[in-house]
């Protein structure tokens, strides 16, 4: 599965820069693994390069 | 942010409500609420409503977020500190309840928001008002007759093209719905436009619009680079206006009164236009495409299957059966000059097949040719001598026009000479292989592949 890093501030309470992001399974939304209540979609992740960094 | 062009609106119909949030981001990855009659929150405001965290992350009351929620627009109708609109949930957070939204929603100290999230709309008429950005499209459910005594017109946008479709469906939106699969708009007796179209790009797709009398135009798509596809129009002056750089293809228009399709150059393209006392496809300004077209039964003295003023027109693959007056009318001049006619078939019409009007030119011209004619009233050729590929038949061509049935027969002198007759057969210098077009709109299935006597006789001329 994907995982991405927060690199800026997505301006949702609780995710901070340096968390990771990880999509649990296919066409499901992020998870915050620093903060796994908190659920990110998953093209609002993918299509901001300037707030999640793809690390693997 | 605002909402962005993945968005895809639902018109659920009956039982849907207008105020419920009625879209989702397809590529969100949550689960659509929108494709459901009722909103899968309705916030009141005071049991379940929201409260201020920031200004784009509202804190739930009443209602335990989920992580599926994401992707679904929210509807915010009001509360104390909010801002009404339309906003579409990027994260949720299952910890503190709260969703956050697209773009800020509220200020400091926000509370008692209602609103609703997910539900389809009830009208279409909502539906495109909540079109907002280019790409954007409204998925209409075949869920109840649309009842309008307003036309339904699409908003423009200023600094972008609108790019909009707006897609009738049955059960699924994968699914391309046909026949009566497809949601009605009913305009009743009202002295209306069916849909009008405004902005650039504007798709319309899968839809029944009827009138009972005294409609003005069923969809005017003149906007620029309209298009119109797997739609049936009836009871219209106008079933459909199409303008210079728009489609229509795959379409019905039947039961009109003043002409099926008129156009001003637009592209026409395998539309089925039929059983009306006027002409069945009207032509000006521009020389426009109308190509694979069944046109029939436009009866009245005064209607042809195509009439073209101002100027001609490219008719390609069409067949014409029983106009009141000509198949195709062209009373400009130079028409003749700036048309091309072939693979048509001209048959039981009440004037003449194919009828100049307005001079004796009589030119053999290269691109009117390999059409056929059959049994038209005052002749097949009016002002213009026949094509050396033509076919004049001696028996009717079709299996059983009576039933709309306007596929060839096989008959000598009928629909024999039709098939594997039309235009292209061979390239010059490229006698191999050899094309077996048919001429008109059905092409025969003929899996034993033969090639009349009929055909090598083209090909050798």
């Amino acid at each position: 599965m994907p995982q991405y890093q927060v690199v800026g501030d997505p301006g949702i309470p609780g995710v901070s820069i340096g968390d990771i992001l990880q999509q649990p399974q296919e066409d499901v939304p992020y998870q915050d693994l620093n903060s796994p209540t908190i659920y990110i979609a998953a093209d609002f992740v993918e299509n901001n390069p300037d707030l999640f960094q793809l690390v693997s | 942010m605002a909402l962005p062009a993945t968005i895809a609106w639902e018109v659920w119909g009956t039982g849907g409500n207008d105020s419920n949030g009625g879209g989702f981001n397809t590529v969100s990855a949550g689960t659509d609420y929108s494709q459901q009659a009722t909103a899968h929150v309705t916030f009141d405001g005071v049991t379940i409503y929201g409260t201020y965290s920031t200004t784009t992350t509202v804190i739930i009351h009443g209602y335990t977020v989920a992580a599926s929620d994401i992707g679904n627009v929210l509807h915010i109708t009001g509360g104390t500190n909010y801002t009404v609109g339309y906003y579409w949930i990027t994260a949720v957070n299952t910890g503190t309840n709260t969703w956050t939204m697209d773009r800020g929603c509220e200020t400091a100290g926000a509370t008692g928001m209602t609103g609703f999230m997910g539900g389809g709309l009830l009208t279409i008429a909502q539906g495109v008002l909540v079109f907002s950005i280019a790409g954007q499209q409204l998925y209409v459910q075949n869920n109840g007759t649309y009842n309008i005594s307003a036309s339904i017109s699409n908003p423009v946008f200023s600094s972008v093209p609108n790019g909009l479709r707006i897609i009738g469906y049955s059960t699924s939106h994968a699914i391309i719905p046909m026949g009566n699969a497809r949601p009605t708009i009913a305009t009743g007796s009202n002295a209306i436009n069916g849909l009008t179209l405004n902005g650039t790009g504007v798709y319309v797709e899968n839809l029944i619009i009827t009138n009972t009398s005294g409609g003005l135009i069923g969809i005017d798509a003149t906007t620029t680079y309209a298009q119109i596809s797997n739609v049936t129009v009836s009871g219209f002056a106008t079933g459909i206006s199409v303008g210079t750089t728009g489609y229509v293809y795959a379409s019905e228009v039947t039961g009109c009164t003043t002409s099926g399709i008129t156009s001003t150059g637009g592209f026409i393209i395998g539309c089925w236009v039929h059983d009306m006392a006027c002409p069945g496809i009207s032509n000006t300004t521009n020389t426009g495409p109308i190509t694979y077209c069944l046109i029939t039964n436009c009866t009245g003295a005064a209607s042809d299957g195509i009439f073209c003023s101002t100027v001609g027109a490219n008719i390609i693959g069409c067949t014409i059966y029983g106009s009141g007056r000509d198949a195709i009318r062209m009373t400009t001049v130079d028409a003749i000059s700036v048309c091309s006619i072939m693979n048509n078939i001209m048959a039981n019409n009440g004037g003449y097949g194919l009828d100049f009007t307005t001079a004796a030119i009589n030119l053999t011209q290269p691109t009117i040719d390999y059409n056929g004619y059959y049994s038209n009233a005052l002749g097949n050729y009016h002002n213009v001598n026949a094509g050396p590929h033509d076919a004049a038949m001696t028996a009717s061509p079709f299996n059983n026009p009576s039933g709309n049935d306007f596929s060839l027969n096989t008959a000598s002198f009928g629909g024999n000479e039709l098939r594997n007759t039309g235009f292209p057969g061979t390239f010059p210098d490229l006698a191999t292989p050899v094309g077996y077009n048919d001429i008109g709109v059905y092409h025969h299935f003929d899996n034993t592949n033969p090639a009349p006597s009929y055909t090598l006789q083209v090909l050798l001329d």
